[in-house]
């Protein structure tokens, strides 16, 4: 008899109505809720937005500016069992006009990518080689993929929706990136 | 490496890179939310050191901006009843962000909700209830063009209005499309292009097609109408474009029950004289030669393509070109494959080009010609600096078709020229897709998107076979000699 594994980085229904609970509670202005929504969810925000925008000192800006508004939009999310979508939502518009009106620094994304992770000591080699792979040698699409269903715990339908692309797209798009990270892991000999 | 401990991986480096951001937000949202006005005053005076103040104060401006009038009652739109006693009429805009206002007789917004997740985006921080219609309209168009749903690229919004009874709808449709005519005219955008209907009396069968595909009624009968005018499309294809481009298709249709103003933009495609030149170059024909020419904007599969219709020599070609990037996508030519290829060399040249690599440095180069499958082209495949580069190049045009790049598996942490343990003779792909047929329970005939390949990892040859049956994602790794399952993972197919 075959054991089937479903991925566990997928979010759970009950993850889902807890989520759901905080916001209901931050759409009463209940900051602790909000703490707690950044708590569990502000990496898989960051991770999309820098999938989108590249650049570190713009992907923290989006993190913060996504929260300022779940904060002030939380009473219009409609409890559909899919918060997390929302909220990538709010962080792909606001980092889609940051990519529009941003001004441009001579610096490459991956020069300010190298500066941002030396200064952070959490980090170890090997977050940074796999960070770097996932900057360098995915494409965005692959980069938003991977950010979405790994580290955001989106279903690839979810994904699909959110960056308009078909859902074959979004799972080859995906595999590739995965293959792509662990070839680079592997040439590391990790 | 398994697959999901990458992902495990990544998700916890992400984590870990994260800045913390926390204390920031708390202090910006500090300023109780609702009192905008006061917060943005306080910021002009803090000279607003902080960035997520200043970030704060931006969206608390831009709200009050876009609220304008008086603010009644907290508006949870989704608690009132679809059909609440005092809606008067219910009105949908729909761009790709699809959003619904439900007014009263007098014309006060009694609710405003979002029918898809880019229209909470658009109403995210708007507190539109208790309202007064066109400012609620103009509020929430001006949020579209501020976000970047309509520009000048695609300008095409959708206004269906669904009266109750004593309300007349069609007073309201003109107002409603005269309130957007103006907002476009004070944007940057210009003109906009806007269809608008009446869908107080729409059958229950259009209800219920909307409700299937998740769009408002208004979308569902503009789809409709497409469908009357070109039987080949399917509705579930339709439903997933935007309306400018759903607009776009219906110039080659005579719209009924639906109202059009101005002209949907097509400047996100290239146009329908680069579709010709595309198609021409590709045919090989002299635009001098090409008689019947017609091309006219299409949809296939959901890709919004230029279709090309001309006569040459006494032969019909026809084409599909890829509206946004020039692709030729499909095609129906006599003789293209004359044997006027570009050459090996040229093809070679044509992607060495593109990857910008030195011939010199490249090793193990293939180049083939295939023309069996779509366009004629070459497959260039080639090793260099530790990639590997897979190239496909049209052999008539020399255009890059297609490009891979992938990290050479022989790179990196093993030396180079590790000898690697095939001392013995393979399986074979077929044998290894067997096996893993054999392991799953299921017949060949079972299985769809059947793929193998072989594959080299930790210096140990093996074949990734990945197929899917039921519902499910079934993927292998077979030990390319032995034949052992080294690892096998079974997933849903979502």
């Amino acid at each position: 008899m075959l054991v089937w594994m479903t991925s566990s980085i997928e979010h759970t229904r009950d993850e889902m109505r807890e989520l759901e609970t905080l916001l209901s509670r931050i759409a009463q202005g209940d900051k602790e809720a909000l703490g707690m929504l950044y708590e569990r969810t502000h990496g898989a925000i960051y991770g999309f937005a820098l999938s989108l925008v590249r650049r570190p000192s713009d992907a923290e800006d989006i993190l913060q500016e996504t929260f300022l508004r779940v904060y002030a939009a939380a009473e219009r999310y409609r409890p559909e069992g899919k918060p997390m979508a929302w909220m990538m939502t709010i962080a792909k518009n606001l980092s889609r006009m940051r990519l529009r009106d941003a001004k441009r620094t001579s610096d490459l994304p991956e020069e300010e990518w190298e500066r941002y992770l030396s200064s952070k000591p959490g980090v170890s080699t090997e977050d940074r080689l796999l960070l770097q792979a996932a900057l360098r040698q995915l494409s965005d699409a692959e980069r938003q993929t991977v950010m979405l269903h790994a580290v955001a715990g989106l279903r690839h339908r979810e994904s699909a929706a959110l960056l308009e692309m078909p859902l074959a797209t979004v799972l080859s798009k995906y595999a590739r990136a995965v293959k792509k990270l662990k070839q680079a892991m592997e040439a590391d000999g990790r | 490496m398994k697959h999901n401990e990458i992902e495990a991986k990544l998700k916890n480096a992400v984590s870990n890179a994260a800045p913390d951001v926390l204390e920031n937000i708390l202090r910006a949202c500090d300023q109780k939310k609702g009192t905008v006005i006061e917060m943005e005053q306080k910021t002009n005076t803090n000279k607003g050191k902080n960035k997520a103040l200043r970030v704060c104060a931006a969206i608390a401006a831009a709200a009050a901006m876009l609220v304008m009038g008086v603010l009644i009652g907290r508006g949870s739109g989704h608690t009132l009843p679809l059909y609440a006693a005092d809606v008067a009429a219910i009105i949908s805009l729909d761009v790709n962000p699809s959003v619904e206002l439900r007014v009263d007789a007098t014309e006060k917004v009694l609710a405003a909700e979002a029918r898809n997740a880019d229209g909470e985006a658009v109403l995210a921080g708007m507190e539109l209830a208790g309202t007064q219609l066109n400012v609620a309209v103009n509020a929430i168009v001006g949020s579209l063009l501020k976000l970047g749903y309509i520009d000048e690229l695609a300008n095409s919004i959708l206004i269906s209005v669904e009266c109750m009874d004593g309300t007349d709808a069609k007073a309201l449709e003109s107002k409603l499309v005269a309130e957007v005519e103006a907002v476009f005219a004070q944007s940057p955008v210009g003109s906009g292009a806007i269809l608008s209907l009446n869908v107080s009396d729409a059958d229950d069968a259009l209800s219920a097609k909307a409700g299937e595909y998740g769009i408002t009624v208004g979308k569902a009968a503009l789809i409709e109408e497409i469908l009357q005018g070109n039987a080949r499309y399917t509705f579930e294809e339709l439903a997933g474009l935007s309306i400018n481009e759903l607009n776009l298709l219906a110039k080659n249709v005579s719209l009924t029950h639906i109202n059009s103003v101005g002209q949907a933009s097509d400047k996100a495609y290239i146009g329908a004289d680069a579709a010709v030149e595309a198609a021409l170059k590709h045919a090989g024909v002299a635009r001098a030669d090409a008689t019947g020419l017609e091309v006219e904007l299409d949809c296939e599969n959901g890709r919004m393509v230029y279709e090309v219709e001309f006569d040459a020599a006494n032969a019909e070609y026809e084409y599909d070109v890829d509206a946004e990037t020039g692709e030729i996508v499909w095609y129906e030519a006599p003789g293209i494959v004359r044997g006027e290829t570009i050459g090996k060399e040229a093809a070679k040249q044509a992607a060495f080009r593109h990857a910008n690599v030195k011939e010199a440095d490249v090793t193990a180069l293939k180049v083939e010609l295939d023309r069996e499958d779509g366009v004629p082209h070459y497959d260039v495949d080639f090793h260099c600096g530790g990639y590997e580069y897979d190239y496909e190049i049209d052999a008539q045009t020399g255009a890059v078709l297609k490009q891979e790049r992938e990290q050479d598996d022989d790179a990196g942490g093993k030396p180079a020229g590790t000898p690697d343990t095939s001392g013995g003779s393979l399986i074979g792909i077929s044998r290894a897709k067997e096996i893993a047929l054999a392991h799953a329970g299921l017949s060949e005939g079972k299985a769809t998107e059947l793929k193998a390949e072989l594959d080299r990892e930790d210096g140990r040859q093996q074949y990734e076979v990945e197929f899917k049956a039921g519902g499910y994602e079934y993927d292998y790794e077979i030990d390319a000699q032995t034949g052992k399952i080294l690892e096998w993972d079974k997933d849903f197919d979502d």
